[in-house]
């Protein structure tokens, strides 16, 4: 295992207004029980989200991000999600290719009913995190071969 | 000021009138039997036939309408007697005792948690138990609790009374009594809904006693991620999961035995909805059969939605009458035992058996409506006239969805629209009586303090919210902790912030401490935001400048075990507050000036509908037709769906539309400019090629778009070549001028004629009902004559499923073919003669016909696309326009000021173009009867300076709320359009468009507050 | 066939000449040899006389198109390679500059420039656009294929890699300069409200540069490798671009540059569009 075991990893996500955050809502209304770990930015759409804001979330030092937004289909703004959904695409081929691990970059789609799935998504955000260990900066040279390690060269 | 409204019912229908009226200003008393807002639409996991989330959509739409200031929602109330008149009625309404004082309770839920007594959760149709307090469901509007006294033991035994010792905030009121009220009212809309057909109903079906038979409704529930299974496809009764799955289609409808001969609308839409809902979730999933009659998907996009489940592998659909449904004693199965389409037998075992149960009038409402002497239909549903489809026969009650016959959602949310727009204009006509809900109290002129110059003075209150925070949380030290952050002048515990002592404290401690930001720490700002920016505003800040922090939902509630973590997380979410808050801006909604007029383009019956609702309701209306006549296509109507002769009637409309004052009517004009936005609009009316007249410029504040549709010109089926053969409206024209052969022998009708087939994947809706219609007149001038109508499924939906039943009791003749198979056509000296394949008895048939009829598709105006370029509103492909929200906003275009209705926006027949005009105008009325437009306050905004006019921003909103400045050639935002989604910020390269409220400077912020442990230096020089 | 360029400069003066004479032009953007160094510099004719200064060569290598953005509102010609025209057509698709206020005198066959290796993976050896044509325009396709050098590498090996690389940037913006891309008012390595990248030189600041770079470029990228070209340091920063352009033809169909009508990859979406490697 990479890391150390009491690693705590901070995550950013970034969540929409109407479905996301709705969902991240319910949950807690539900009194569902996921990882404190993650630290969320609301945002009115998953549309709105720059890329420059996710890997400027990695200059800060979070340890992975998280986007969710609402399903394809079900945007509050007609169709944010679907503008979103490219960027994140490719901003994701950007992180890998540059050696960033897929691990610490997630995008996903929660409905505002779907408190189980906000939960359960944050577990394994987590878990995922939590298995490439602590990300130590763009300038730290030391921590690669660990990364490459668990991440198994993909 | 106008009187108020009354809307029974608090579900889409009766959500949307309330809404609606309030927008235009009329106050209204929305009132709801159940705990909650929401109706049957909460209860669904989907919905058709774009498999959009329904809580997702519905929820803003309930908070929108709670929180409007010209509603005054009473849940949990019923309605006792209605007495008075048009304009002047006065409702008795008795407000059950909830055994919580609303205004204490903050639907914290620690009291739920508590209570010992389990009983079944209606909600979940029964499906798990909820307990004796509960919230009806969780995004509940009103959020407070419920105590249900049945069960309680307090109440019932006096014991327990845990609630009351949970609750901090002293809710709870064992000793509450219902609360009778009169209230006076102008108008009353019922949008009362319906009940579920009871599966038990049908004894063949065995529901209940074959615990995996189960009804629609249940399995909905399955299907939520909030229901009894979360979503998985299993069985109750074992756990086990269900891999064979069975739909049985019309439990309850099209079924003369239980007295529902009407046929209830949505039930084969609802079920290939669950069925490819079903699919998605599970690919364990060995089959799904659909055991149906007709399919009707006959509503707009419904036909490629079935087309799609068609093609979708394990979806079967099987057109078969089930006999009845066996259980297999040993493992549960269901047996399922039918007669298929060729008149066999059929018998196949299922996991899990689903009626496609059908909607029936509420018992009670029926009751209700009869004892005001409502009329009311034989099954129950208030009886309405299809010219005036909204109105109930007592004068100024109205009615919308289900109430009145069975419809989906866009149908009664349009309807709802249209009620609303009629009712208002009775509730315009009379004075306000003293005292009602003052309208909007005239938002109060505070001048805000301006701070933009002044250093940055935060005040943090951190919420205790009882136990809900304060259990997890360490309040004090998060409290202690955020007054050393840059910039925090003061810091403070609140037991409860929401509190009205609370509220107004955070004003006093603003001017007292002189602070110019405000942060929450406390639940969620999706319900509280506005609550909190009011309280400050109270203080004199403009109410932009608070920030929430959710330390409550996403915070104590999920991390109840790790409160260290908790509390960290805490701190680190009030963090990125302050740090946003620092940099958060006054905002401000701007007025804008609106005109008064509206424009109709599209003088047919929709079209003329329009103008006149526009009319009565007050305002001046220019209506554009570009024929010579107004009329439309009803000009070639004989009957009506419901056989009234058509002619007279649209005389009658064109005279009201002719003689009334404030409407301009240009025939012969079409519209060749349009420029401007909502509110302000100018149009260019230019006369038609051929026609005299001068070339116009007019200005008005919204357009309708009312331009109708066409027939389809084919070659099939010998059309056009043969004068034996006749479409639909030319033997209309025929019989009403009497211009019909005399000794006719035999008639043949062939359905779906360019419909439902490549190019046109659609249902042309009208045709069914059409054909059937006409059979039945050509039956009764003649009932020896031979009648046979080629049908691919017949789609008489809702209560002209009787219609249909008359023609095969009068002798008409049904048979279908497919379409791979289609009846041919061929003309000799003898005559015509049609070869087709009987597909119950198996064989090719050719019989000698001296007639026949032809269901032509309705197809759209070639020229819409011109209109829809420049009104920048979409078609869709089929060129029919459309609509912003197929579900819940069915006459708006994403671009606001512009209405839709009629043919324009789908096949429909005259009743239903009415309902859908009086709602484009309601819809464009609320626009109308402001005094001025205001903007949202979180709008986007354009750096010129930075702009480099690539446009990114005006191709992805949604709203056309960007253009291209003529002046400076940089992108521009219209303040009134924008609706604050922020796509254009992410898209602009140079960065040079924002939004305010998420602005990029905030986010950063926000970010770098959060890890700020995380960094060896401060990236920026800015310290505390 | 060898190519003859005294024949393309000729030419090239011909039609320029005929251009400002008949006053179609304000002026021609083109090249001409440096008075000092020798070398091709860019250079601007006003003067139909000066038009026979205008030379072509495979020592040309700059890109001319970015120097239409400072003249809208008047005519320019402009002499462009087959790169140069995809770059006026990313600008035409953009309507950030108008098409009727240029005129292309586009030069067919293009051979590549020996220097630059992203000239290798170009396949595009005729103009995609012009209003004049100089040379026979090459018939066979050039089979080409966007290279990916690192593909053999671990994830822990591309970081490793691309740390090494960025360390050396020094943030003299070259690359910027060169791209004809680079095109915003404020670059947003200069914006300070709000500051989306340290100013400073440092590995941090310098990788977060680098990956914005390259995720502000994705989608409008070409692939003509003139950053590369122009970073004093050598940075192989064409990777990360390259990359993305690469997954953008894969995933999308998309190759920008090709046709003034389609809109950039990020003002567009299809309702089915992938979601590979989204979280289900």
């Amino acid at each position: 295992m990479a890391g150390n075991e009491n690693f705590e990893p901070k995550i950013l996500a970034f969540l929409c207004n109407w479905c996301s955050y709705a969902a991240a809502d319910l949950a807690g209304s539900s009194r569902m029980q996921y990882p404190p770990q993650i630290r969320v930015i609301r945002v009115p759409c998953s549309g709105r989200i720059d890329p420059f804001l996710l890997i400027r979330a990695f200059n800060s030092g979070a340890d992975g991000i998280l986007v969710s937004g609402c399903h394809p289909g079900d945007c509050h703004y007609l169709d944010g999600n679907y503008y979103a959904r490219r960027r994140f695409l490719m901003l994701k081929e950007l992180m890998q290719y540059a050696g960033i691990a897929e691990e610490r970059v997630n995008f996903t789609w929660c409905s505002a009913s779907e408190g189980k799935r906000f939960a359960a998504i944050v577990d394994r955000v987590v878990e995922r995190i939590k298995a490439v260990g602590p990300w130590e900066g763009f300038d730290s040279r030391g921590f690669i071969r660990r990364e490459e390690e668990v991440a198994g060269g993909n | 000021m106008a009187k108020p409204v009354m809307v029974i019912g608090g579900g889409i229908a009766g959500i949307q009138a309330a809404f609606d009226l309030g927008e235009m200003g009329v106050p209204v008393y929305l009132v709801e039997t159940s705990p909650s807002l929401g109706g049957r639409m909460a209860q669904l996991d989907k919905t058709f036939p774009t498999n959009d989330c329904s809580t997702c959509i519905l929820a803003p739409k309930i908070s929108d309408c709670y929180n409007h200031e010209m509603v005054t929602t009473y849940t949990y109330t019923d309605v006792l007697d209605i007495e008075g008149q048009e304009g002047d009625f006065r409702v008795k309404v008795r407000k059950n005792p909830r055994y919580i004082n609303e205004d204490a309770c903050t639907g914290c839920g620690e009291c739920v948690e508590k209570c010992p007594v389990k009983v079944p959760d209606a909600y979940n149709e029964g499906l798990i138990k909820r307990k004796a307090i509960y919230k009806y469901y969780d995004q509940g509007v009103p959020n407070v609790v419920t105590i249900d006294p049945e069960h309680c033991l307090k109440i019932q035994k006096g014991r327990c009374g845990l609630c009351e010792k949970m609750c901090d905030t002293g809710a709870i009121n064992y000793e509450q009594e219902s609360e009778e009220m009169e209230l006076e009212v102008a108008a009353v809309i019922y949008a009362a809904g319906y009940e579920a057909f009871q599966g038990n109903e049908v004894s063949e079906y065995g529901y209940l006693r074959h615990p995996n038979v189960i009804t629609s409704l249940e399995y909905e529930r399955y299907l939520s991620a909030s229901g009894p299974t979360e979503g998985h496809i299993q069985r109750l009764t074992d756990g086990e999961e269900a891999r064979k799955i069975a739909f049985i289609h019309c439990a309850g409808s099209r079924d003369t035995r239980n007295d529902c001969n009407y046929c209830s609308a949505v039930c084969c839409m609802y079920s290939i909805k669950q069925a490819l809902v079903t699919r998605e979730h599970s690919d364990e999933i060995e089959a799904i059969d659909l055991y149906y009659m007709d399919i009707r998907a006959y509503g707009k996009g419904f036909e490629s939605y079935y087309n799609t489940a068609e093609a979708t592998e394990g979806i079967n659909f099987r057109r078969n009458r089930v006999a009845r449904l066996e259980e297999d004693q040993e493992n549960g199965e269901i047996i399922v035992k039918g007669l298929d389409d060729q008149g066999r037998f059929s018998e196949e075992k299922y996991d899990l058996v689903v009626l496609g149960v059908g909607l029936q009038p509420n018992k009670e409402v029926t009751e209700m409506m009869k004892r005001l002497r409502i009329r009311v239909n034989k099954y129950g549903f208030a009886a309405t006239d299809e010219l005036d489809p909204l109105a109930t026969s007592c004068k100024g009650i109205f009615t919308c969805g289900v109430a009145a016959g069975p419809k989906d959602i866009p149908e009664s949310v349009i309807e709802a629209s249209g009620a609303a727009a009629q009712a208002a204009i009775i509730a315009r006509s009379q004075p306000a009586p003293e005292p009602v809900k003052a309208a909007k109290e005239e938002e109060k002129e505070v001048p805000y303090r301006f701070v933009d110059y002044e250093r940055v003075r935060i005040g943090v209150f951190v919420c205790h919210c009882g136990n809900n925070i304060g259990g997890v949380v360490d309040v004090p030290r998060v409290t202690e902790q955020a007054e050393h952050l840059p910039y925090v002048e003061h810091s403070e515990e609140i037991k409860y912030l929401c509190s009205p002592d609370n509220l107004e404290l955070i004003g006093d401690r603003i001017k007292e401490k002189n602070l110019n930001r405000v942060v929450v720490a406390s639940c969620t700002p999706r319900t509280h935001e506005a609550l909190f920016r009011q309280a400050v505003s109270w203080g004199g800040l403009n109410p932009y400048l608070m920030v929430m922090s959710n330390i409550r939902d996403q915070n104590s509630w999920v991390h109840r075990e790790e409160k260290e973590k908790a509390t960290e997380k805490a701190l680190d979410l009030i963090k990125a507050s302050v740090a946003k808050a620092r940099k958060s801006q006054a905002l401000e909604r701007s007025r804008v000036d609106k005109l008064d007029k509206g424009f109709v383009i599209g003088g047919g019956v929709a079209g003329m509908t329009a103008a006149l609702q526009l009319a009565e309701i007050g305002f001046p209306v220019v209506l554009i037709e570009k024929d010579k006549e107004l009329g439309g296509n009803a000009r070639d109507l004989f009957y009506t769906t419901e056989g009234r002769p058509a002619r007279r009637l649209l005389k009658e409309l064109q005279e009201k539309v002719e003689n009334k004052d404030l409407i301009e009517t240009y025939c012969g004009y079409r519209a060749t400019k349009v420029e401007g936005y909502v509110g302000n609009f100018t149009l260019t009316l230019s006369p038609e090629t051929g026609e005299s007249g001068q070339e116009k410029e007019i200005e008005g504040g919204v357009i309708v778009v009312a331009t109708g549709a066409g027939e389809l010109e084919t070659d099939e089926y010998l059309a056009g070549q043969s004068s034996r053969v006749l479409s639909q409206v030319d033997l209309e024209k025929k019989m009403r001028d009497n211009d019909l052969e005399k000794d006719l022998k035999k008639v043949f009708m062939i359905q779906c004629v360019g419909s439902r087939e490549e190019p046109r994947e659609y249902c042309s809706r009208i045709c069914c009902n059409q054909a059937v219609n006409s059979a039945i007149h050509l039956k009764e001038r003649d009932p020896e004559l031979d009648i046979t109508i080629l049908y691919r499924d017949i789609r008489t939906y809702g209560f002209y499923e009787d219609n249909y039943r008359k023609a095969r009791q009068l002798g008409v003749k049904f048979v279908r073919f497919d379409v791979e198979e289609k009846p041919r056509v061929e003309e000799s000296k003898e005559g015509l003669s049609i070869s087709y394949r009987d597909q119950v008895a198996g064989i090719e048939k050719t019989e000698q016909a001296d007639l026949l009829i032809l269901s032509k598709a309705v197809v759209a105006q070639e020229e819409s696309d011109v209109l829809s370029k420049q009104l920048k509103v979409p078609l869709n492909e089929d060129g029919f326009f459309l609509e912003a929200h197929v579900k819940l906003m069915p006459v708006d275009f994403a671009t606001d000021g512009v209405y839709l209705c009629g043919l324009a926006h789908g096949p429909k027949n005259l009743s239903e173009s009415i309902s859908q005009a009086r709602a484009a105008a309601g819809r464009a009325a609320v626009v109308l009867t402001r005094e001025y437009l205001l903007t949202e306050a979180m709008v986007a905004y354009i750096d010129s300076d930075l702009c480099m006019s690539c446009q990114n921003c005006v191709e992805v909103c949604p709203y056309q709320a960007i253009s291209m400045s003529e002046w400076t050639g940089k992108a521009e935002v219209n303040r009134v359009l924008c609706k604050g989604c922020g796509s254009c910020t992410a898209v602009c390269r140079p960065h040079a468009a924002d939004l305010h409220g998420f602005s990029n400077q905030e986010i950063i912020e926000e970010m770098e507050a959060i890890f700020a442990d995380r960094q060896p230096a401060p990236l920026k020089g800015e310290g505390k | 066939m060898e190519t003859n360029y005294s024949e393309i400069s000729k030419k090239i003066q011909e039609i320029s000449r005929k251009l400002l004479e008949e006053g179609r032009v304000d002026r021609v953007i083109g090249f001409e040899r440096g008075e000092f160094t020798g070398e091709m510099t860019p250079v601007l004719v006003t003067d139909p006389e000066e038009a026979e200064n205008l030379l072509f060569n495979p020592e040309c290598e700059m890109m001319l198109a970015k120097y239409l953005l400072d003249y809208g509102g008047s005519t320019t010609g402009i002499v462009a390679k087959p790169c140069d025209t995809r770059a006026i057509t990313v600008y035409l698709a953009e309507e950030l500059i108008k098409r009727d206020e240029i005129v292309i005198i586009g030069i067919n066959d293009c051979q590549g420039l020996e220097e630059n290796e992203a000239c290798d993976e170009c396949g595009v050896r005729n103009p995609v656009v012009a209003d004049e044509e100089i040379g026979q325009p090459r018939q066979e396709p050039v089979e080409t294929d966007i290279k990916d050098d690192l593909k053999d590498m671990s994830l822990g090996e591309r970081f490793a890699y691309f740390q090494e690389e960025f360390s050396r940037c020094i943030r003299c913006y070259a690359c910027r300069e060169a791209c004809f891309v680079c095109s915003c008012e404020e670059c947003f390595v200069d914006s300070n409200q709000p500051q989306w990248v340290g100013f400073s030189v440092g590995l941090r600041d310098n990788f977060t540069f680098h990956l914005m770079r390259a995720m502000h470029m994705a989608g409008r990228c070409i692939n003509c490798g003139a950053c590369e070209l122009a970073c004093p340091e050598a940075i192989n920063m064409r990777a990360l671009t390259r990359n993305l352009y690469r997954v953008a033809q894969e995933v999308y169909e998309f190759e920008p540059g090709l046709d003034p009508e389609e809109k950039t990859l990020f003002a567009t979406y299809r309702l089915n569009d992938s979601e590979q490697g989204f979280l289900d």
